[in-house]
């Protein structure tokens, strides 16, 4: 016999151990994916619990549940449109009062709630005190009290769902909103009684009250019934944004008169939080500390995932010796060897670094310190037409745009982020750097450290104007407001970060991998065909397409092979570096590759200049154009993202090579 | 312990940082600019004694967290209670720092010794050693020391 | 006693909320997050850079930029 399935959401504030509370129930069955339809994660679990299967569906973190973002619609229609059996809200006990606002609303969508009262320890110890009894009897579901970081409280969680649900009566309770508002409530819910297939779907109360509230998403889910007309002329009689702050205030007014019957408290004095943030926003230590923080964060990414990157690599060298060379034909050796498996270590050798990167993000949002960072880059930040949030994102940058662009998930306004994503790929990322020291050092001498320097210069310079000009142009508008909680500091659970960090690079394997192994293909095919000419020589297609749009580039003082390398450069762009010495016959052999530029007239010192700008801007790699896709949704904006950075590059590389030409160099 | 020992203690720390920092700026910096060898630096002595690598970045850091420790100390002798944040912060931030260098000197051992990476021949124990590692020991024993102490500060 | 606007108080300042002018989406978010009418405020910090600014509401923190703060109207409690 099969076991009984209970489906339970899980909602919840922001930052009050909701993935904390998931993760302790479900622990590692669960599922992420996204809403249908919008880039908002969504993470499923279940657990098996006194013979029923408990399916958990953790909603998006949210204040209240009005529509003011993606994250709030999807919370709220996941409520109503799919009437889980329970929703369990979870509460941060250290602080009630806002917290309770989410509860007034969750009480309007007539759903079995129960309330699970998280770190009450926190609150405890300095010194409130809670009485639980009057709680659940004033808001009419029970309540348990966990601390979801230490498993305390989840099995007498499970035990109040099992009981909800064997109940069948429904506890329901509401708040009152005064008499002006309440006559309105009344005058809405009689129009929209006479249309009976809208009252069935939603709440009646709920939808007069999110109407008179001046909701745009209820009102479009009223505007296919027949009584949306009367609705119109009803709502065009009043002052909505007087009933909206009205019907906000008067849930506050609820909460006050509640609160200190079921709280009271004694301490307002400085807490530890207080006192690490009057340090770390200090007026002049503020900056300086938090960029000493990130560089730290790349310094331990890089350094600590060397020797992991290191045996990703020798695996894969392994593989691609040893099992091309017993295969036959030799075609199908090449394809596996120099392609799939050349192509799957170039993605899989990135996956250290993620790792270590996602886990030090986890790290930094679950102590609290990524919001004090938005705090403290915002003013910057929205000078140039971004969100504070946009900061760290666009500092990973430097490490691998690839997480960076993961990373803009943190941002909740669709319009930042994807300003966000679009001038990420302009930061200079590491695997462009072997480009520069190859050219660089060429070609400079002792001015090379100067002109790498000037390139990542150049990089941000770009990105600034980037957002800047799509700001003014495609993503019109200003930055969303800044209104932001700054949680109180904590110590990040472990589990909690290892789960994001799996979850996050696990995604980047499938989703980015998939892609990047048929980019991987693609390339391979070019460069092998037509059969029988060296790999990537001059005769391949590749060679062919070098020469084709070698007169294109001429103007910024390319020849075909530098052309063919950036074609390459698509897949990674370290690999620009590998294919200019195959093209130039030494392999693997940087010194020699050296000598051999030098000794090339066809390249200067100025062209090499130009090389270095163009590998900078010219296209995000194949990886990263898959994230891309991946987290805006489309094909459209990876689309927008490799012909935009063509265009900027190519401007730029012009400049320099044809500006540097007239100042006669 | 009382505010006093914290202040002591935060003087302490902050000239050890800024002092430690300027040396590893400095000789980062004069690496970078010249090609002369170390060991015709004449301070070298001072830098490989204490184990100090040439560092621009890792230098700035060392002499923010005596800047950290420094303001504490200040802001507790013109009698702001708070300045125990600074303190505590301080010593946070020298507990990170030592962290991070541990882990990369962890990355380093894998490669020399369980990769055994050419780059990283002869590589030893005492390459790892650094200034925020041992700086960081001293702030983790003071941690523990007066653990407590910051609690009942706070509350 | 006169109102004054939310951005011009001075870190430590009380005060209590008289009408919230924000117009737009950051009205609803700023509604939801407790700056209603009557709230008592209190203006914890700037940040390094003098904006956004972070405030104590209803038992937490909150940082708005002065944008929006100085559409907001309060009156100071001594």
């Amino acid at each position: 016999m099969g076991n009984t399935k209970i489906r339970v959401a899980l909602a919840g504030n922001p930052n009050v151990g909701k993935t904390t509370l998931f993760n302790a129930i479900t622990g590692s069955r669960q599922h992420v994916g996204n809403w249908p339809g919008v880039t908002v994660e969504k993470k499923t679990g279940v657990k098996t619990y006194r013979g029923y299967d408990i399916e958990i569906t953790d909603l998006p973190g949210t204040y209240s549940l009005t529509a003011y973002s993606m994250d709030e619609i999807v919370a709220r229609d996941y409520i109503i449109e799919e009437k889980p059996d329970i929703v369990i809200q979870i509460v941060d006990a250290s602080n009630l009062e806002r917290n309770l606002y989410l509860t007034t609303q969750l009480m309007e969508l007539e759903t079995e709630m129960i309330i699970a009262l998280n770190m009450c320890d926190l609150a405890l110890e300095r010194g409130d005190k809670l009485y639980i009894d009057r709680m659940q009897e004033i808001l009419a579901a029970p309540i348990v009290q966990t601390v979801a970081s230490r498993d305390i409280g989840i099995d007498e969680l499970l035990d109040r769902v099992i009981e909800q649900k064997q109940d069948d009566k429904y506890h329901g309770r509401e708040i009152g909103y005064g008499d002006v508002i309440e006559s309105k409530v009344l005058e809405i819910e009689k129009i929209l009684l006479t249309d009976p297939s809208l009252q069935k779907k939603y709440p009646l109360r709920w939808m007069s009250i999110r109407l008179l509230e001046g909701d745009g998403n209820v009102k479009a889910k009223v505007e296919k019934s027949p009584v949306s007309k009367a609705i119109n002329q009803l709502l065009a009689s009043i002052d909505q944004e007087e009933y909206e702050a009205e019907i906000a205030d008067k849930r506050y007014v609820a909460i006050n008169a509640i609160f200190p019957q079921i709280c009271t408290r004694c301490n307002v004095r400085l807490t530890k939080s207080d006192m690490i943030d009057r340090v770390l926003t200090n007026k002049y230590l503020g900056i300086p500390i938090f960029l000493a923080l990130m560089w730290g964060a790349f310094e331990l990414t890089f350094a600590f995932a060397t020797p992991f990157t290191d045996m990703i690599e020798r695996v894969f060298v392994w593989l691609a010796v040893n099992v091309s060379s017993g295969l036959e034909p030799q075609w199908l050796a090449s394809l596996i060897g120099d392609g799939i498996i050349g192509g799957v270590g170039a993605v899989l050798t990135f996956v250290p670094n993620i790792f270590i990167l996602f886990f030090l993000l986890s790290l930094l949002e679950g102590s609290g310190y990524l919001a004090r960072a938005a705090f403290i880059m915002d003013r910057l930040m929205y000078k140039i037409g971004m969100h504070g949030k946009s900061f760290i994102p666009l500092l990973m940058g430097f490490g691998c745009n690839v997480p960076a662009i993961m990373a803009a998930r943190s941002i909740e306004d669709e319009k930042d982020r994807l300003i966000t994503i679009l001038v990420v790929p302009f930061v200079s990322c590491g695997a462009r750097l072997p480009i520069y020291i190859l050219l660089a050092g060429a070609f400079f001498g002792r001015q090379a450290g100067t002109v790498v320097f000037f390139m990542y210069v150049l990089g941000i310079v770009v990105a600034v104007i980037s957002a800047k000009l799509l700001r003014s142009t495609i993503v019109k508008g200003k930055p969303a407001p800044f209104i932001m909680e700054m949680p109180p500091y904590r110590v990040p659970t472990l589990r909690t970060s290892i789960v994001h960090m799996w979850d996050n690079g696990a995604m980047y394997i499938k989703k980015a991998g998939t892609i990047i192994l048929l980019g991987v293909v693609i390339i391979w095919s070019l460069a092998s065909f037509p059969w029988g000419i060296e790999y990537g020589s001059e005769g391949s297609y590749v060679g062919m397409i070098g020469h084709f749009f070698a007169p294109l580039l001429e103007p910024l003082g390319f020849d075909w092979k530098m052309t063919v390398a950036l074609v390459f450069g698509l897949v990674a762009k370290e690999i620009v570096v590998a294919s200019m010495g195959v093209l130039y016959g030494v392999g693997d052999n940087p010194a020699a590759l050296t000598t051999s530029l030098i000794a090339d007239p066809s390249i200067t010192a100025l062209s090499a200049l130009s090389l270095m700008v163009f590998s900078l801007l010219y296209m995000p790699c194949v990886a990263t154009l898959g994230v891309i896709k991946k987290e805006t949704g489309s094909w459209k904006w990876a689309i927008f993202a490799l012909i935009y950075g063509i265009v900027v590059a190519w401007l730029i590389a012009f400049l320099v090579y044809q500006g540097g030409k007239l100042l006669g160099y | 312990m009382s505010t006093t020992d914290k202040m002591l203690f935060a003087l302490i720390m902050g000239c050890s940082y800024i002092l430690i920092g300027m040396v590893q700026l400095i000789t980062g910096a004069l690496k970078a600019l010249s090609e002369a060898s170390m060991t015709e630096y004449a301070g070298h002595v001072i830098a490989d004694g204490l184990f100090i690598p040439p560092d621009i970045i890792a230098g700035m850091i060392l002499m923010l967290i005596g800047c950290v420790f420094l303001y504490g100390a200040s802001e507790i002798h013109s009698g702001v209670h708070e300045g125990v944040a600074y303190v505590y912060v301080g010593i946070l931030l020298s507990l990170i720092f030592a962290g991070i260098y541990v882990l990369a000197a962890t990355g380093d051992l894998l490669e020399a010794h369980l990769l055994k990476n050419e780059e990283y021949a002869g590589w030893s124990i005492l390459d790892a050693l650094r200034p925020e590692i041992y700086l960081g020991v001293l702030s983790l024993l003071t941690y523990l020391k007066w653990k407590d102490s910051f609690e009942v500060a706070e509350n | 006693m006169s109102e004054i606007t939310l951005d011009t108080l001075k870190p430590g300042d009380m005060a209590r909320i008289t009408k919230v002018r924000v117009k737009g989406p950051a009205r609803r978010k700023l509604l939801d997050m407790g700056m209603v009418a009557g709230s008592e405020v209190e203006l914890v910090r700037k940040a390094p850079l003098g904006d956004p600014i972070e405030f104590q509401i209803k038992g937490y923190h909150l940082s708005i930029r002065k944008e929006e703060a100085s559409q907001i109207f309060v009156q100071k409690i001594e």
